[in-house]
Formats: structure tokens, sequence, C-alpha cells
């Protein structure tokens, strides 16, 4: 799976909130959009899920051009800053709910659907809270459960909109190994958009510091602390 | 040892709510809610007591009396059920659309309470009746709406309509847009997101609101007397029937069907409230 971002912009009532925004996202890969708020980066991951249309730019899957394609015959799965977990489901409901809309002929039967269920409830470390409504979770359990549901679909993509910053301090930062532990097993390229640099440099194999509108640069941790190419990056990299 | 003198001050005193003023205030509710709701209803209990279980069979068997029931029941359950649609319509565009003379409608939706029932009865006449504006348009076509079964659920629609809207509108306004985006990108499409997500949600509100709407249009007397010709046996509904019963000074008679309505408004009202409960324990509290 390469998801190729090109030249995407975007803009809200004449202002651009996005301009020739452009990057690349390989197989396995954990790419983290870094910027301040208002640099544009919620509105790429909204455009990257489909839930925002762009007004310029493409968007390539595998050479496929999907950028029409609405966001639920996209596959990929989104974990949302507030989680948005339905409240009247049961936290098993919850995570079936991609299974469960799909046209009858692509659909799991009831017992398969069960099956994947407890599975994802496994793997998430909470066998036995599949009866729970999300009213009941602390916040790391609410995070974990949207993270189980948009792996439900086997999602090509996986997109992150801040998903830690609604944690106090020691639940983040015990939730960022393990979300990047799923994200590994699953073997799913990600995207995680975040404010907090220490997380990007933290999780990411790749980041794409966003200022403006405008992806200023992109690189490993490593090389972005070597050689920030512009007085932004410099700036925002050593202010945190 | 020495026996310690227990000083007059550490005597122990009556324990103070930690709230002041609770005497004084819930006395004072009570007085008012037993002389403008508890007494009439002892009223019309000690009437009822008056009459014996035999009695009472006699006056709900009479045709006249079943008939109005009848008609009373089914306009106000057609009545309900125009209000849920239209009550949840009216409430989705009133908050998820910006548009101008929002805020107009929005006040405009309590009117048929504002407004006495009887100039709002007179009014729907004067449109629905046979030279009516929408009354003629509609008269070369066969349909009656002024003075038949139509004419009082068009009555009870205007005047129950509110609860519908107050109910629902404020559970639309607390929906997380989110949850529908969450939805989308998870597959679900528009109708399915409706169903599943939208509709459960409101389920709650809606119950409330049309429940109260058929309560309210049980007991609508002066918006709907006007249009529905009340030709006995056809459109005279129970709440005028009392009415007439109490004119001819047969007592028994009329609270003999007032009690029947009341008792089932008050089925009504406690079962909407214990679904309401039970619908809200389920996801609003945690364990």
């Amino acid at each position: 799976m390469t998801l190729t971002v090109q030249s995407i912009s975007k803009r809200y009532d004449g202002a651009a909130v996005l301009q020739d925004a452009s990057i690349t996202i390989r197989d396995g890969e954990f790419v983290a959009l870094l910027g301040p708020s208002g640099s544009g980066k919620t509105t790429l991951l909204n455009v990257i899920s489909g839930l925002v249309q762009p007004d310029a730019g493409q968007l390539l899957l595998d050479g496929r051009d999907i950028t029409a394609l609405p966001a639920g015959a996209r596959r990929f799965g989104m974990v949302f800053q507030s989680y948005a977990l339905f409240r009247h489901m049961t936290v098993a409901q919850n995570i079936g709910f991609g299974l469960q809309v799909l046209p009858r002929g692509d659909r799991l039967d009831k017992a398969g659907r069960a099956a994947k269920v407890r599975e994802l409830l496994a793997m998430i470390e909470m066998p036995d809270l599949g009866d729970r409504y999300p009213a009941q979770l602390s916040g790391g359990q609410q995070q974990r459960v949207a993270m189980a549901r948009a792996l439900a679909i086997d999602p090509a993509l996986l997109l992150l909109d801040e998903p830690f910053s609604a944690l106090d301090a020691k639940v983040r930062h015990s939730l960022r190994g393990s979300v990047r532990d799923l994200q590994r097993r699953v073997g799913v390229a990600a995207i995680l958009v975040t404010h907090d640099q220490a997380e990007a440099f933290e999780v990411a194999d790749r980041i794409a510091v966003m200022n403006g509108g405008r992806i200023e640069q992109i690189g490993t941790p490593e090389e972005l602390r070597a050689a920030p190419a512009t007085p932004f990056v410099q700036d925002f990299l050593t202010a945190a | 040892m020495t026996a310690t003198p227990v000083s007059p001050w550490r005597l122990p005193r009556r324990r103070r709510s930690p709230l002041p003023g609770l005497g004084l205030t819930l006395g004072v509710s009570l007085v008012f809610v037993s002389l403008i709701v508890l007494l009439p209803l002892l009223g019309l209990g000690w009437q009822l007591a008056q009459l014996g279980w035999s009695d009472y069979l006699w006056v709900m068997s009479d045709a006249r009396t079943l008939a109005s029931l009848r008609v009373t029941l089914t306009a106000a359950a057609a009545a309900t059920l125009v209000n849920g649609v239209f009550g949840l319509l009216l409430a989705w565009v009133l908050v998820r659309y910006r548009f101008p003379g929002r805020a107009a409608l929005d006040a405009l939706v309590d009117l048929p309470f504002a407004l006495p029932t009887a100039v709002a009865g007179i009014a729907l006449v004067a449109l629905y009746g046979q030279n009516g504006w929408v009354g003629s348009l509609l008269a070369p076509l066969g349909l009656q709406v002024a003075y038949s079964w139509s004419g009082i659920v068009i009555a009870m629609v205007f005047t129950s309509v509110p609860f519908a809207v107050r109910a629902i509108q404020p559970l639309i306004e607390e929906l997380d847009p989110a949850e529908e985006a969450a939805a989308l990108t998870l597959g679900a499409s528009r109708g399915q997101i409706f169903r599943t997500i939208t509709l459960p949600q409101l389920m709650p509100g809606i119950l409330t609101g049309t429940g109260l709407s058929f309560v309210r249009s049980l007991g609508e007397f002066g918006a709907v007397i006007f249009i529905a010709g009340n030709i006995p046996y056809e459109t005279e509904i129970a709440s005028l029937l009392i009415m007439i019963r109490l004119d001819e000074f047969d007592y028994p008679a009329a609270a003999a069907i007032a009690g029947t309505m009341l008792g089932l408004s008050l089925v009504l009202l406690v079962a909407i409230n214990l679904a309401q409960t039970r619908l809200y324990r389920r996801y609003e509290r945690g364990a």
C-alpha cells in the first residue's frame, strides 16, 4: 500500500488552509503531521479520510485515483480526537459497527463478526468489557476502543487525529507505546496528527512539519533535528 | 475520675439541612400544587367514588361514550404520528440549518401555547372550511377537512406540535457530528447512519415529545370543538361529551368519562417516564 498525496489545496471562505501539500506514505510506515493549531494538519487528514473534498490536487492509492471516492469506500480507519464512540452502543457493538454496515454480500456472518470483535477486544486487552457502554470506560479505554473500531474494517490506512490529547500525561505516555505497537502488529500504515513534537518524535518513522497550510519539511526525526529546512522548523523544534 | 458537666451548649440540636429554606419552599410548593392540581383531582375522585362499579360500566359502555372515545383516541393517535414525523423534521431544520427567518420560525413553534386554543380552532375553520383558502381547494377533490375526523386531527396537531419539537430539539443539539463522521469512515450509508446512530439517540426525545403530544391531544377541547362539527357518534370528542353531560347535570357520567381519560393519560405518562429512565440509564450514566 502506498498513498500519494499530490499538491492538495483547500480554501475555506477564501482563506487558504492547505496549499500545495504533497507527501507519500509507504507500506507499514508511521507518519506524523506535526504543526501548531491552524497549520492545516487536521484538514489534510480529513482530505485523506474523504470527509473533506480538496479544491485541487489528487490522492493516489497504489496509483489509483481515489480523490473522488467517498469516505466509506476508502476503507481508511479513523480515530477521532474525541473518539466519537457511539454512546448508545456497547463496546462490542461499537467495534463491530464497520462489519455490520457492509452490504449483505460482503458481510461476515453473525458468528464471524462476533469472533472478530472478540479478537479485537483481546488485542486491546479489554476482553471482558464488550458489554460496557462508552460512558462506563476510562479515557484510555475509550481511546483503545476507538482504535479497535477503526482496525475492525481491516483498513488500508490508519488515520489518528490527536488521539492522545484528551488524556492525562501518564496515560498518554503509555498509550503512545501501545498504539505504535498495535500498528506494527497489524502492519498497517498510519498517519498521526499532533501538535506535540515530543509525541511525534517518539512514535513516528517520518514527520511532516506543517505551517500555514504548507508542509515545510518531511523527514525522519534525526533528519529534522540535524538539518531543519526552514527557520520555522528550526524554531518550532527548539521552542518545545 | 471527675464527671465533666454537660454544658447546655452541647445539647444535641435539631439537625439542619445543608440547604437553608427547605421547609419553607417545600411547604409553599406543596400548598400550591394542592390548590392547583390535587384539589380538582380530588373532586373528580370524590365524584367517581359516588359511582358504583356497575354504574361506571354502564356509562362507559354507552354507545355515544364509546364512539366519542374512539374518535378521540384515533384522532389523537393520528395527530401524534404526524407530530412525531413533522416535529422531528422541524426540530432538525431548526438545529442543523442556518437560514434567514430561523429565529422567527423557532419562536413561531411556541405560538400554539400562546394562542387561546379556541382562536386556533376558529382560524382553522376559516382556513379549512368549504369557503376557506385551503378548504375551497380541497373541496373539488372530495376532501372535507372541517367538520370531519381529519379536522379534529389538524386541530390536535396544531395544539400539540410544540411538545414534539421542544422535546426533540435539545437532543439534536447534543448529537456529536464526529459520531456521524466516524460512521461514514466505517462505511455506513447516510440511511444507515440515520437509522443506527441518529434515530436511537433521539429516541428519548421522540418518546417524550409524542407521548406528551398524545396526552395533550386527548384532552384538547377549545381548538377541536370549533372544527369538529361535533356530530354525536361521528365527530364528537370525549372532552365535549364530558361538557355535555355536565350541562345535563349528569355528574356521575361526566366523572366516569373524565376519570377514564385521566387514568389513561396518567398510565401513559408513567409508562413514558419508565421507558425514558430505561433508555437513559443504558448509556448516559456509567456504572
